[in-house]
């Protein structure tokens, strides 16, 4: 009786000390899994360099792969949309890894480093791709080579209708941010909202405000492929006058 | 703190990529250009039969607003036989696809009436052609034979809607109109409308320069050799009536206001020494301002009254210094290439224009207050004499043309764009810009 009234008031603790062995299982297995998923490398964290895409006429970076690449003309822009967005990137892969080729350089020590030819060397050394690195951008929304190739087409279709206020106090500064919906033809849908900041009539902010809704709304409809709608169907449009108006 | 880690991580795991922003695109290329506008001429409600001279006047004034839009450089405006709908009625909306395919990103319809008490109405509507909606409505009432005005008036109403900046399209210059041969070089005191139109002649005769504007207009201080020595006087515009400028033994030229239109900054020359002096014109009271043995010359205000830029060769060049309005710390500004002289402190007090000798070359520049971002604007043979819109964002200038041919008056954007001859009746230097007039 004695032992089975000691087993008895045993039991309970035995039931806590199970259950707190059990969650800490639990918690451990937790930890364990998430931190193995965590791990993963996720889809978002792939960052495509926008070297990629800079093949594209005109965009946000300036095109310095290829310093002959000129801003598109109107007409060029006109014929059909769908060869403009297929993915025209891949121009350029040979150019976007020049270290893989050069194995020759380092045939000979005097190859590896001449100091009497010492321009030759960094020549040669010099990566196509340099001065478009300095100008990446990270990627936004998915943050895929996908998205990356629509924003290069939208900003070179904006591009000519955006005329921003010159000559006002800080008119470099006056970055303006508008969200867009369009429909499937590429028309804006609603009225374009402003993300950024709004000001009174008649002031150099009203101005930039005004003279980037009037480039939304002259250059639609943008010419977009009908396939990826979904990707284009929202978005904003961020105008940065900086290197547009000068000083 | 083991159980807040897991939650996070669930929540981490549980919400879908799905809230990821959507595709942002950044816009870093433009295209300057000006802005394509409509501006077909005003309907008249006044038959023309019933005041043909009211009936002309409303006419003009849309060429009028299509000449000072188009000047500005911001704007282009459209040749109205490019219009496919003609307005018959401002107070009805227009149909905004008969704009758009024409290009037109910004549309004025405009009325005029006689009304009963002999004055002329005029209503002008903007309208922003993609956006379908009015920008702006204003009505004006005047007296016919100030048509003009309203016209300018309504450019400055539109240029201000669309860049955020006051216009400078009501404002008159005065300037220097020059005739005859040069040994008989005739220097004249001239003004006329910002557009070039009603120039009239102030003065006869005497050799006349450096004039400038008070704050509302209405006087106009220059230097002149009516007595034989370079004076400084002041000119009524409402009166006609000239001053000397205090009695000095001495000559005294190259004055400037003060913003609030109290003080007249001048330089005084004694026993071969130029410095600046300031005049008090409620009192007459004269103070001066730099004792340097070196030339002291062509004082301008800052907006606030509070300094003054001017020009000296205190360290062995022309070059610009700026002062406490009380004369203290005076300091050098510009340390750019070649000489730098006659500065004048932009209204709204972010630049001050110059002219820069650089290889004997003369061309119109700005700079910061503080010296810095120094840039030249002009390139022709010989510019010189800056003169701000009350605005602060263009320059009118005298150019020499090539080989001393003759002079005229040329202006520019604070960009650097849209450089142009301004209409003058003859060969005419030393602008001055006045104020919006009040």
């Amino acid at each position: 009786m004695k032992n089975r009234a000691t087993a008895e008031r045993a039991a309970p603790r035995l039931g806590i000390l199970f259950s707190i062995v059990l969650h800490l299982g639990l918690v451990v297995a937790l930890f364990v899994s998430f931190s193995k998923k965590l791990d993963m490398p996720s889809e978002t964290a792939v960052m495509v360099p926008v070297d990629l895409v800079t093949v594209g006429d005109e965009n946000n970076v300036k095109p310095t792969v290829k310093p002959d690449i000129t801003p598109p003309d109107v007409q060029e822009q006109e014929p059909t949309p769908a060869p403009d967005v297929t993915p025209p990137k891949f121009d350029v892969a040979p150019d976007v890894k020049p270290d893989v080729k050069p194995k020759p350089e380092k045939k000979t020590d005097a190859e590896k480093f001449d100091i009497n030819d010492i321009e030759k060397l960094l020549a040669k050394k010099k990566p196509a791709n340099a001065q478009v690195a300095a100008r990446t951008v990270q990627g936004v929304g998915a943050g895929t080579a996908m998205t990356a190739d629509l924003q290069t087409v939208l900003a070179s279709q904006i591009y000519r209708c955006w005329s921003p206020p010159t000559g006002a106090i800080n008119a470099a500064g006056l970055i303006v941010t508008y969200d867009i919906y369009l429909d499937r033809g590429g028309n804006v849908t609603g009225e374009p909202k402003l993300l950024s900041a709004g000001a009174p009539f008649n002031t150099p902010r009203d101005a930039a405000n005004q003279a980037a809704l009037r480039a939304i709304k002259a250059c639609q409809p943008y010419k977009l492929p009908a396939n990826r709608y979904a990707e284009w169907r929202h978005f904003s449009f961020n105008f940065n006058p900086r290197d547009v108006v000068g000083p | 703190m083991k159980i807040l880690g897991v939650v996070a991580a669930v929540l981490l795991t549980v919400v879908p990529p799905a809230f990821a922003a959507p595709l942002q695109v950044d816009v870093n290329q433009g295209n300057i250009q000006p802005l394509p506008i409509a501006i077909p001429d005003f309907v008249s409600v006044t038959p023309a039969s019933a005041n043909p001279a009211a009936a002309a006047a409303i006419q003009n004034i849309a060429k009028v607003v299509r000449a000072d839009l188009d000047r500005s450089g911001l704007f282009k405006a459209l040749d109205p036989k490019s219009y496919i709908e003609q307005i018959s009625n401002i107070n009805v909306a227009p149909n905004f696809q008969n704009w758009r395919v024409i290009n037109a990103q910004g549309l004025v319809t405009g009325q005029a009436a006689m009304q009963p008490d002999g004055r002329l109405r005029v209503d002008f509507r903007l309208w922003d052609v993609y956006g379908e909606s009015q920008m702006l409505g204003l009505q004006f009432t005047t007296q016919p034979a100030t048509w003009r005005r309203v016209a300018h008036m309504i450019s400055d109403a539109i240029y201000q809607r669309i860049t955020g900046e006051k216009g400078y399209f009501d404002t008159r210059i005065v300037f220097i109109s020059e005739s005859g041969s040069s040994l008989h070089r005739q220097k004249r005191l001239a003004i006329m409308d910002e557009d070039g139109a009603n120039p009239s002649f102030l003065t006869n005769g005497y050799l006349v320069l450096t004039p400038r504007f008070n704050p509302s207009a209405q006087m106009i201080a220059y230097m002149s050799y009516t007595t034989g020595k370079p004076r400084v006087y002041l000119f009524d515009l409402e009166t006609g009536r000239q001053e000397k400028l205090g009695d000095f033994p001495n000559m005294t030229f190259s004055p400037r206001f003060s913003p609030d239109g109290n003080l007249v900054a001048m330089t005084l020359e004694m026993g071969g020494n130029s410095d600046i002096y300031v005049m008090d014109l409620r009192t007459r009271q004269t103070k001066r301002l730099t004792y340097d043995p070196a030339v002291d010359t062509a004082p301008s205000f800052s907006p606030d009254g509070k300094h003054i830029v001017f020009e000296s060769d205190r360290g062995g060049s022309q070059q610009i210094y700026i002062m406490n309005a009380d004369g203290s710390n005076p300091h050098r500004i510009s340390f750019g290439e070649g000489h730098h002289g006659t500065p004048v402190w932009s209204p709204r007090g972010d630049l001050i224009a110059f002219t820069n000798v650089t290889s004997a070359q003369f061309r119109i520049g700005v700079m910061h207050p503080d010296g810095s971002g120094e840039r030249i604007l002009s390139n022709g043979w010989q510019d010189e004499g800056p003169t701000w819109a009350p605005n602060g964002r263009v320059l009118m200038f005298t150019r020499t043309i090539q080989g001393g041919r003759g002079s005229q008056i040329w202006s520019i954007d604070v960009t650097g764009r849209n450089q142009r001859r301004v209409s003058t009746p003859g060969d005419a230097s030393d602008p001055a810009w006045s104020p919006l007039i009040q």
